[in-house]
């Protein structure tokens, strides 16, 4: 499940309101709190527990790079994703400090960016992040293994590693301002 | 090795224009939000947590935004005061996007029209706070 974090840190970002970034991280995610059975309760908490788990390999790697990295801005909680703030290792391996990186249910951010960073399509970077996350839920240990083959696809055909043919990074960070992300 | 593989493979690089200033006392939020709000070139103003807040700059057509086909268009930036020293208020507009940077027009465009919207800001609520 997408948890959009309370408070200042993940308020109503440029133009979303929080209550609409929920309701389309949820819709997006299969969730729709419209039904409200007990059933439909039960099969979003199996399908949300089932897919963590799948997930867990790539979870496990993340959290060892953002504990090890050392997260001089903190450890938190937000958007269903463990946040590993001002992360030194992400800084050194993103040449000079200027790239965040989901593995998991975990989000890794350099100094200077976090969860709360506005992006230029009006919303915070920890939101979009958490879409990495539910491919990851859905790809499991082939999250990584898709990454590269899409992004190697990406370089060949576009020029660049973000370029249009790679589905994994077009999804969750949309282009323009006011659109929403999805997860493919 | 393996962490440098899976950080090539996985990382978003951000790409980020940013301009800033240092002032000496913090300016108050509704007059900056007033003055950019008078700006043509500010769809909307908004209030992000504290010290925070999100403007949505117009772009003109003739500008091209990142992964954009077309010209025009909108994009957010933030508006950040922070303490980095005692006595000093670092009073920055920021820009940050995901994947590929814009074309040199459009960080040309805003950057100079960030820099004249900030400057715009601090000489209207810089007066309002003397007087």
């Amino acid at each position: 499940m997408i948890h959009v974090a309370q408070g200042a840190s993940g308020a109503a970002s440029g133009g979303v309101s929080q209550q609409k970034q929920l309701e389309f991280a949820q819709a997006e995610y299969g969730q729709r709190f419209s039904n409200g059975s007990t059933l439909a309760s039960v099969g979003s908490f199996a399908r949300d527990t089932l897919g963590r788990i799948w997930n867990s390999p790539n979870t496990v790697v993340g959290t060892a790079y953002g504990v090890l990295g050392i997260p001089t801005g903190g450890i938190g909680y937000e958007y269903g994703q463990l946040q590993f703030k001002g992360n030194l290792l992400q800084w050194l391996l993103s040449g000079g400090g200027n790239g965040a990186i989901t593995l998991g249910d975990a989000g890794i951010y350099p100094p200077g960016f976090g969860p709360e960073t506005i992006q230029f399509s009006g919303l915070p970077l920890g939101l979009e992040e958490s879409f990495h996350s539910i491919q990851g839920r859905i790809l499991g240990p082939f999250y990584l293994p898709a990454h590269v083959a899409f992004g190697t696809s990406a370089a060949l055909a576009n020029g660049y590693w973000h370029g249009p043919v790679n589905l994994l990074e077009q999804g969750p960070h949309p282009a323009n301002y006011g659109s929403y992300p999805t997860v493919f | 090795m393996l962490v440098c593989a899976i950080s090539a493979s996985a990382c978003d690089p951000l790409w980020k224009i940013s301009v800033s200033q240092s002032l000496e006392r913090p300016l108050d939020d509704n007059c900056v939000v007033r003055t950019l709000q008078s700006s043509e070139q500010i769809r909307s103003v908004k209030r992000n947590g504290k010290a925070h807040l999100v403007a949505v700059l117009i772009l003109p057509p003739t500008i091209r935004a990142p992964r954009s086909e077309q010209g025009g268009g909108e994009g957010a930036f933030e508006v950040l005061q922070s303490q980095p020293e005692e006595g000093k208020i670092e009073f920055t507009f920021r820009m940050v996007g995901v994947g590929r940077e814009g074309d040199a027009e459009f960080r040309r465009y805003v950057d100079e029209t960030l820099t004249k919207l900030q400057a715009a800001t601090v000489n209207a609520c810089s007066r309002q706070a003397d007087g």
